[in-house]
């Protein structure tokens, strides 16, 4: 069994990366057509930025000091990111000619910075306060060589020293007094707009889940969305949002400090700047590597929580044939699975990290050995040597910084891959797109050669040249063998999937072209298997009203009659406020029914569906149930899906179905004329068999 | 519903409606030189539109934009859209705040019950990698260890270089120089290759130790979570339980490996750099840590605040995460009902109140970030200005002073990750104790302890005895009432009843996935309660629901769920019986058909089928069958109904049906009504009581009679049409049957009803 989940988890991994590279082909296909009218993706065709100006100014320190950090730290910001997008991008040749994979490559980073673009304010003040901090931080080796200059030159006299010495004491009480503020700000702003990025996310990401079709749904396990939800949203929100704060504050330290550094002494800033070709190679490969590592990590983890999804779920089941100690045996595999993938990326991570390290404590040792040499010729003072090293101390551990940021960088990435995956999905099926017709549906519709199969089963077709007319105001029974397709025609006819041949219409609109809002506001729906959500039971009824509607109290009370509620919910303490527990497992089967009935009810649809709507109810429920349905019928377009021949014996007309086909149809009485008819076989068997 | 003109989306729409969302996207305005730059960022990268209009702007501005398309620029237009949104936002709001005002009960439970972390159980997931995490922690500290002997080799150099520099020589003092220097720089380049290697050693080890970590705690908590009561499924949403083996656990073990990667080698380096500050230096030192108490006691008091903020926050991101999870499951239903925007702003409130509790956290880390970098900063000021004081008097050496400068540098970084990683511990520790309660949870009723009787004793008889019960979520309620019932080995005992009398309950209390209120159950003599649910359930019960839930897998394999050693011969012929096999050879997959999450591709029909194989596949003795045909259609049901009566041969059965055809051959009859067992008996003898099953017989009987009648007459008026003529006995057959049902409609009293009966069995 193991080895079987294996293959078939492969085999589905290898179909989940091949449809995410149809989706990227088909968004860039209608991006560059410019059909599409709501751009879902964020693209940045070009990447130009201003070269870095360099400034080499005798101005004083402190004045250069802000100006000069916030210009450095941007320029080198820019031109780090742009050195990532050229390196994914080696041969520019065309826009529309570059494959997919490379262009996705450098939109993952503008795609995630576009998720800041709501924030740009809060961000803004966040990094003035991040220059402002820095520049703090990286005067105090600038005052520290001059510091030691006063100290080792012994002309003047021991007064001034200590005067000079004290004023510098002073100025940087104050600086750092304004530091501590800056910094607390800096992680506040941050803080916050990173949760707010991130809850907008998951909004958008939920928003996107639901308005794709039902049909995508049948190839998602539920486990699985809400881990993109949960655990990927989580991801993309820690390279948001402390990774972002510590980050930005690497790269204007580094800038500032190179700046200094090259201020300092342009020959020892020459000699540092050896190390900066091997770390962007080795941060180009790394990045790779992390963001496919991270990847089929998260796929792994969605499947795991698929799996503990559907056990969570349906856990009667598991209890009822003692399988818990073998379901706790798969999830341990799948976790091992898992286990194994997190190994490799944790190399990976550990061999980044230490020769990062090692390259930039490199710079170190070079500045000492030529640096002492400048010394020994006197272009070079002590002090100044002093604040050149502090200097590159913080460009290294800056560096390192750097690429723990840069390696959070791209885990947010291969997660929020993921997530765009979701988001850029166009559904087939839209929510609220369509024509609106003026008017309450007459309620004709019409089935004309229809062809459906279900998209995880392409190959068994359920309806096959399926054509069908429900006249307005009749009643139209379908029956046949168990899966022989009738509960298929119910959702076809609440377009919760699309036939891949034929048309179904509504009053002559083909439903390709009616708003789907509209269409499943006038029809009511009663399904075999009604499924309650874990509130009250009048919340639940009151579920079924259309948007923006509220029932009257009155109507609610009808409702609750009609469909035969109110005669259990009296004798519960709670009445109608009781709660009904996870899909309703509160409630007895037949309570449910009576519920969704109401639910169906409650909108007044001119269309009504029922399938099975009464095959969970006593007899007695069932009298009273059916009679009240016999009385709310009337007018309206009603579709019956049922077993039993007292249910579809009034009907106008009945559609016989087999195999996905319509082989009898007629009223009760012609069927009943047709010799040997497969109707009249139904309905001897039904009459004879009842006497064995 | 608005009245509006039915008009066909074109091209021109299109064009007005792209110039309808432009506004939106509007222009950068230049204020300042620094965020010049961040623009061009953003404005390289356009999104398709500003992540902070909230989905209802989004929904009002789509809304608006068709409603001019279609009603040409009406203003009544306007005017209805505005009102349809604030009677739409009217109901959202209701709908929000009762399920809300629940969720914030079981809130201030959840605060009640706060539990601390449990260091036991941690070491507990520690202790089997125990040496991989020595080894961590050793070359953590190697490099902590390199870290405080940096300074001092900087300080050698120093001294060298002052010394040179303050005395010009001769050529060969040069070679000197390189000399003297290429020491202590060869020393300082031999600890940085070692520091380096042991980062990627202990950065390795931890990830192995953290990643193992977090998968046995999931593993464990799978296993915790399935093993517990039905009742706690019913209070607890899948989504929840999701999001504990998912985001909690990750937060876990990021918090972990952070700290004993940055926390472990920061306090090495804070201890070893304040030793080496006071061996360079005491009055510098003692002056420079003077405060440290008093961050202490600041730092310990901010914890606990942030501590409960952490838990707060991850409780309601939990919710969030279950509201979603109910309506992704249920995309049917919400789906049918047109309700998806309303989830979306159920799920958006939410996620907003997430949010919101996460900022409080993130302020509070805030400040405790910016007062620790004052006093950081403070400590290098004092630093400085003692330094220079000492220098001027000549009592301190350059390369001293170098070498303590770079010490508390050292230390300041260490103060500083500390601070950071107060966050992310607290954040961990609010994850483990979330995940350590559902491991400390201990089910009511354990599986594997018990008694387990002995085949040669085993005979199946079950006796209930004064049993009460109620839901553990209804308490108040009572679903049965003193109910005393004792079914035979070997006999086929029927339960019927209204809805909601108590029938379903009566088989949950039968598999154990409740306990009764008052009474006992027995079984053989046995109180239920004593004997191993596991094995009762795989050998001694065969449950199959009124509405079965199959798995995400092929047929076979939900088929063979009921017993995972059964061979595929075993399998086919539980499906035959189980009237499954004609259907799924006819699949194009055959028995590999995947099913859909939750046995979405099938019909009812189907998967009841699939159900009673899965049953019937461990062969038990008590057969339990809860409307076990209620999806079939009458030619299936009257075959499986064949096939189970062969079943429940020498089977004692429980028979929870509501088509009074299945269970007319029951050897006992209970009626139940409210909880109570009002009737008991044969089918003769309740219907000679004429009490409650006489009504619900003669309604069901009076409408399959009619059906009959008509369906005979039917068949009978056709084949009298046709004129070919038929055979004798055949036309005899038909007659006999026809008379006998017409009579049975004449006759009413009971006398004669039953000899029908009789003619017909």
């Amino acid at each position: 069994m193991l080895l079987n989940c294996t293959r078939l988890t492969h085999l589905c991994t290898t179909l989940r990366v091949r449809k995410s590279s149809q989706i990227r082909l088909s968004t860039s296909y209608n991006h560059h057509l410019g059909r599409c009218l709501h751009h879902r993706t964020a693209r940045s065709l070009q990447h130009s930025l201003p070269p870095p100006n360099r400034y080499h100014s005798h101005l004083h320190p402190t004045l250069r000091m802000p100006w000069w950090c916030m210009r450095r730290g941007f320029a080198q910001s820019s031109k780090w990111l742009a050195r990532n997008a050229k390196a994914n991008l080696p041969t520019a040749v065309g826009a529309g000619i570059v494959p997919a994979p490379v262009k996705m490559g450098r939109s993952q980073y503008g795609r995630l910075l576009s998720l800041t673009k709501s924030e740009k304010w809060v961000l803004t003040a966040g990094i003035g306060c991040l220059v402002v901090s820095s520049a703090i931080t990286m005067s105090v080796p600038l005052f520290l060589g001059k510091v030691i200059d006063v100290v080792f030159n012994k002309s003047g006299m021991d007064s001034a020293a200590m005067a000079k010495l004290g004023e510098y004491s002073v100025l940087l009480f104050g600086i750092f007094v304004l530091g501590g503020f800056a910094n607390f700000a800096r992680v506040h702003l941050f803080g916050n707009a990173a949760l707010r990025i991130v809850r907008s996310l998951r909004s958008r990401l939920y928003r996107s889940m639901l308005m794709q079709e039902v049909g995508w749904f049948d190839t998602k396990g539920t486990g699985e969305l809400i881990n993109r939800l949960s655990n990927d949203t989580l991801m993309v929100g820690t390279s948001l949002s402390q990774n972002v704060s510590d980050g930005l504050r690497s790269v204007a330290m580094i800038g500032v400090g190179t700046g200094m550094m090259i201020y300092t002494s342009p020959q020892l800033a020459a000699v540092s700047a050896l190390v900066v070709p091997a770390m962007a190679g080795m941060a180009i490969v790394y990045g790779r590597y992390v963001r496919r590592i991270t990847k089929v990590e998260l796929d792994k983890y969605a499947e795991i929580m698929k799996f503990a999804e559907e056990r969570f779920g349906n856990v009667k089941t598991v209890k009822t044939f003692c399988r818990e100690q073998q379901e706790v045996a798969a999830f341990d595999g799948k976790l091992d699975e898992a286990l194994q993938i997190g190994y490799k990326e944790t190399r990976a991570r550990a061999i980044f990290f230490g020769l990062t390290g090692f390259c930039g404590n490199f710079i170190i040792i070079s500045v000492l050995y030529y640096g002492g040499t400048l010394v020994l010729q006197d272009s070079l003072t002590i002090g100044a040597l002093t604040a050149f090293m502090l200097y590159a101390g913080y460009v290294a551990i800056s560096m390192n910084g750097l690429s723990n940021f840069y390696s959070q960088l791209n885990k947010g990435i291969g997660a929020s891959e993921r997530i765009w995956e979701i988001l850029d999905r166009e559904c087939s099926i839209p929510i609220d797109k369509g024509v609106v017709p003026l008017e309450k549906p007459v309620g004709e519709v019409g089935f004309q050669n229809v062809f459906f199969t279900f998209p995880t089963r392409p190959e068994s077709a359920v309806l096959t040249d399926f054509s069908l007319n429900l006249m307005p105001g009749t009643t139209t029974a379908v029956v046949g063998r168990s899966g022989s397709g009738k509960t298929t025609i119910a959702l076809l006819m609440l377009r919760l999937y699309d036939p891949q041949g034929g048309t179904v219409h509504l009053d002559g609109i083909d439903l390709r072209t009616v708003n789907p809002q509209w269409l499943r506001n006038n029809i009511g729906a009663v399904s075999q298997e009604p499924v309650l959500f874990s509130c009250s039971i009048r919340e639940n009824i009151l579920y079924g009203a259309n948007p923006g509607e509220t029932p009257s109290p009155e109507r609610l009370q009808q409702v609750i009659e009609d469909a035969n509620v109110s005669q259990f919910t009296d004798q519960l303490p709670d009445g109608l406020d009781t709660l009904v527990g996870q899909r309703g497992m509160m409630l007895s089967g037949g309570q449910k029914q009576r519920v969704a009935i109401a639910r169906a009810l409650i909108k007044n649809p001119a269309i009504l569906i029922l399938d099975e709507a009464t095959s969970a109810l006593d007899a007695v429920s069932e009298n009273l149930v059916q009679n009240a349905l016999d009385n709310l019928i009337q007018g309206r377009t009603v579709l019956t899906i049922a077993h039993r021949l007292s249910t579809i014996r009034n009907a106008d007309q009945i559609a016989v179905l087999s195999d996905g086909k319509i082989v009898e149809q007629g009223s009760y009485n012609e069927l009943m004329g047709i010799q040997e008819g497969v109707f009249r076989e139904l309905v001897a068997s039904q009459a004879f068999g009842s006497r064995n | 519903m608005l009245r509006l003109l039915v008009s066909n989306c074109g091209r021109s729409s299109d064009i007005f409606s792209r110039h309808l969302l432009q506004p939106t996207q509007q222009p950068l305005p230049r204020l300042q030189n620094a965020a010049r730059l961040m623009r061009q960022h953003l404005r390289g990268t356009n999104a398709p539109q500003p992540p902070a209009i909230p989905p209802t702007n989004a929904s009002r501005l789509l809304q608006t934009t068709r409603l001019l398309v279609w009603g040409g620029g009406s203003l009544a237009i306007g005017l209805g859209a505005r009102s349809w949104w604030a009677g739409h936002r009217g109901a959202i709001v209701h709908c929000e705040g009762s399920r809300l005002a629940i969720r914030k009960e079981e809130e201030e439970e959840d605060t009640a019950s706060e539990q601390h972390f449990d260091w036991k159980r941690l070491w507990t997931y520690l202790e089997p990698h125990l040496w991989e995490l020595i080894g961590a922690v050793c070359a953590a500290l190697i490099v902590a260890y390199i870290n405080i002997r940096i300074p001092n080799l900087l300080g050698d150099l120093v001294n060298t270089l002052a010394r040179y520099a303050n005395t010009y020589v001769m050529d060969p003092i040069n070679n000197s120089f390189v000399k003297d220097v290429s020491k202590p720089a060869s020393n300082l380049l031999s600890l940085y290759m070692l520091q380096s290697g042991f980062t990627f050693m202990y950065i390795y080890l931890l990830s192995r130790v953290g990643e193992q970590m977090a998968a046995k705690m999931r593993q464990d908590l799978f296993t915790q979570i399935v093993v517990q009561d039905i009742a706690f499924f019913d209070e607890n949403r899948t989504g929840e339980l999701v999001n504990r083996l998912t985001a909690d656990v990750q937060d876990f073990k990021t918090s972990f490996k952070q700290f004993v990667s940055q926390g472990l080698r920061s306090a090495a380096q804070l201890i070893g750099g304040s030793i080496s500050l006071f061996m360079i230096s005491p009055h510098m030192a003692a002056i420079a840590l003077a405060s440290v108490p008093c961050v202490v006691m600041f730092m310990t008091y901010l914890g606990k605040k942030l501590r409960s903020l952490s838990k707060s926050s991850q409780a309601q991101a939990e919710r969030a995460t279950g509201v979603c999870e109910e309506a992704l499951s249920n995309i049917r239903t919400v789906r049918s009902s047109a309700c998806e925007y309303r989830e979306m702003q159920l799920f958006e409130a939410e996620t907003n109140e997430a949010a919101r509790l996460a900022q409080k956290l993130g302020y509070g880390i805030a400040i405790f970030q910016g007062l620790t970098n004052f006093f950081l900063n403070t400590l290098v000021l004092s630093t400085l200005f003692m330094g220079g004081h000492l220098m001027s008097t000549e009592s301190l050496s350059p390369g001293a002073l170098m070498a303590f400068l770079v010490a508390s540098q050292g230390v300041q970084r260490s103060l500083a990750q500390g601070s950071i990683l107060l966050g992310t511990m607290i954040r961990g520790m609010s994850a483990g104790s979330r995940v350590f309660e559902f491991l400390s949870l201990q089910p009511q009723v354990e599986l594997l302890r018990g008694y387990i009787i002995p085949q040669e004793r085993l005979h199946g008889e079950i006796r209930f005895e004064n049993v009460s019960f109620a839901y553990p979520m209804q308490p108040d309620h009572l679903v049965l009432k003193d109910f005393s019932l004792t079914l035979r080995p070997g006999q086929t005992v029927a339960l019927v009843g209204a809805s909601g009398s108590g029938k379903s309950t009566i088989a949950s209390l039968v598999e154990r996935f409740y306990e009764p209120s008052a009474g006992n159950i027995k079984l053989d003599g046995y109180k239920l309660s004593d004997i191993s649910p596991y094995w009762l359930r795989s050998n001694v019960l065969g449950f199959i629901e009124q509405q079965p839930v199959l798995f995400g897998t092929s047929i076979l394999e939900n088929i063979r769920y009921g017993k995972p050693d059964a061979g595929e011969e075993d399998v086919y012929a539980a499906a035959r019986l189980s009237q499954s096999h004609d259907f799924v050879t006819a699949l194009p997959d055959g028995y590999a058909t995947h099913v859909g999450e939750r046995g979405t591709q099938l019909s009812g029909g189907q998967r009841q089928r699939i159900a009673i194989a899965r049953a019937l596949l461990k062969n038990p003795r008590i057969l339990i069958l809860d409307e076990a045909t209620s999806a079939l259609d009458a030619t299936s049901e009257a075959e499986v109904q064949k096939a189970l009566d062969t079943v429940v041969q020498n089977r004692t059965t429980l028979v929870i049906a509501h088509r009074l055809s299945t269970i007319r051959n029951a050897d006992l009859i209970v009626v139940l009504d409210q909880g109570r067992v009002v009737e008991t008996g044969k089918h003769d003898e309740l219907m000679g009581k004429r009490g409650l099953y006489f009504e619900l017989v003669r309604q069901q009987e009076r409408r399959d009679i009619q059906e009959q009648v008509q369906a005979v007459e039917d068949v009978v008026a056709v084949k009298e049409q046709q004129a070919t003529a038929t055979e004798t006995s055949t036309a005899a057959t038909i007659a006999t049957a026809a008379e006998t049902s017409a009579a049975t409609v004449t006759v009413g009293s009971s006398s004669f009803g039953g000899r029908a009966n009789a003619a017909q069995g």
